[in-house]
């Protein structure tokens, strides 16, 4: 998978959130997108899933417009913010429920998901019951669920214990090796730098710059 | 690499369960409180007749018109008491609530079902066929509570009684079934449909608590505005000109007034999902 994005802009309510962005992102890869707080870059999270369209510019994914070749990308997982699941079911439940809009995501894929993050698949308590930390875990498992080419993280490891980030960072470390394209954003810079292969600085809707290579 | 794609009725299929899971306890309400009502209706029969009116056994239509009949005109200055309609408060309000709470994470922590989706146009299909089922399951609702308030002596037929009608909306009336169902079921549950959709569509544009107060202050205008321009109208069958109460509602004014509206919502949101952005950070 490639994606493009090409002097990508975004204003939203007059103000400039995204400013000539011009990066190409490929499999293989873990990108880290590193700023302060509101620098841009969940918005270019979004912009990437479809999930924001352009002032002007445009997000090819694959050589296809993203906002009029395709909607969304047609294999993706994504985390930003919690997801909306349902109170009273428990995680395999409601990742079951979200994965039955395609019917081609297994049980076995589901509980796989659910085990990498460090969730138990058969645990009974329903999702009102869980700490920050296993709802941070479980919408990561949303993401990764079925193992889509594209995932996409934005602060994963905000809430979760020392021992959960470890198994997320090994998660992460996996997907690279499956040639997954992985773009995540997170606090901790040492974090991001053992993560990711390729850092991008944004800031105030910029690419600074990037350090590191991709594949 | 797998390609993952949606098949409309997958969507459409999520879309109704969540609707239930998130709304199951809303409906129960509706079902319970409306059993109470009509459990009150019938103490007061028995305690008018034993006041010395004769009055006929309640039919269930006669239930159902009693539920359903919403509130005459009103009229300004005139020195007539308008009588508050707190049953088709309850149940148009449950309704918006019902509809907005569906609805309410649309734009933002729902984006995993649009994501898998894959296609705008699907989801938004889908969105507007729950409303509309949403509405649909409301009115089953208060049927059913109908239904099986028949054990208690209720006649299970459609027919009213003008005697009961008198004593319940004083002013005797008659109505043929067909003309009953267009006008308190039918029209109604249209109008309902089309408030609804604008709720839905709306909640494209604003926050979903200014869309579910937008839909509050369109009906309490059509409680106090009797025109057919006023859509609320359309819910409320006192008002209509085939009754004896001084409406100025036509049944066609008001289905064509739903109709185009519905037609528009559903055109606006299919044109305004292309463009909007979810998630947004303002």
């Amino acid at each position: 998978m490639k994606i493009e994005m090409k002097d990508y802009c975004k204003t939203l309510r007059g103000a400039e959130v995204l400013k000539h962005i011009n990066m190409t992102f490929t499999s293989g890869n873990v990108y880290g997108l590193k700023g302060q707080n509101g620098c841009g870059k969940t918005m270019m999270m979004r912009a990437i899933c479809g999930l924001i369209l352009p002032t002007s510019g445009e997000v090819l994914i694959d050589g296809k417009v993203l906002g009029k070749d395709m909607s969304f990308p047609e294999s993706v997982g994504v985390l930003i913010e919690n997801p909306a699941f349902i109170n009273a079911y428990t995680g395999f439940k409601n990742l079951r429920f979200l994965a039955d809009i395609q019917k081609k995501i297994t049980d076995e894929e589901i509980r796989e998901a659910i085990t990498e993050v460090g969730l138990d698949p058969d645990d009974k308590r329903s999702y009102r019951k869980y700490s920050l930390g296993m709802k941070e875990r479980l919408g990561i498992a949303a993401a990764i669920m079925g193992t889509p080419e594209l995932i996409i993280l934005d602060e994963p490891l905000n809430g979760i214990d020392e021992s959960g980030v470890e198994m997320i960072k090994k998660l992460i470390a996996d997907l690279k090796e499956k040639s997954k394209l992985v773009i995540m954003s997170c606090h901790d810079a040492e974090d991001l730098y053992s993560l990711c292969n390729v850092v991008v600085n944004v800031s105030a809707g910029k690419i600074i710059s990037t350090e590191g290579e991709a594949k | 690499m797998k390609r993952k794609t949606a098949c409309f009725s997958h969507v459409l299929l999520h879309d109704i369960r969540y609707s239930i899971l998130i709304s199951w306890k809303k409906y129960l309400a509706l079902f319970l409180v409306t059993e109470a009502i009509i459990g009150a209706l019938m103490v007061r029969i028995q305690s008018d007749c034993q006041l010395g009116m004769v009055l006929p056994p309640l039919t269930a239509g006669d239930v159902l018109t009693y539920l359903l009949s919403g509130a005459k005109i009103f009229r300004y200055g005139a020195g007539i008491p308008f009588e508050i309609p707190y049953i088709w408060i309850f149940i148009y309000l449950m309704i918006a609530f019902i509809v907005g709470e569906n609805h309410a994470n649309l734009m933002t922590s729902r984006y995993m079902e649009l994501l898998l989706s894959q296609e705008k146009h699907r989801w938004w299909a889908s969105k507007c066929i729950v409303t509309v089922l949403d509405v649909l399951l409301a009115y089953v609702t208060i049927f059913a509570a109908v239904g099986i308030s028949l054990f208690w002596g209720i006649k299970p037929v459609l027919k009213i009684s003008p005697d009961i009608m008198k004593a319940l909306i004083w002013k005797a009336f008659t109505l043929k079934p067909n003309q009953w169902t267009v006008i308190f079921v039918l029209l109604p549950i249209l109008t309902s449909v089309c408030i609804s959709l604008l709720q839905t569509v709306s909640i494209l544009f604003f926050k979903p608590m200014i869309c579910f107060t937008g839909v509050i202050t369109l009906l309490v205008v059509s409680l106090f505005y009797c025109n057919p321009a006023v859509i609320g109208n359309g819910t409320l069958p006192l008002r209509n000109t085939i009754l004896p109460f001084e409406g100025t509602i036509r049944t066609l004014d008001v289905a064509l007034a739903d109709a185009v509206l519905i037609v528009a919502s559903i055109i606006i949101g299919n044109i305004k999902i292309k463009k909007v952005d979810l998630l947004s950070e303002v």
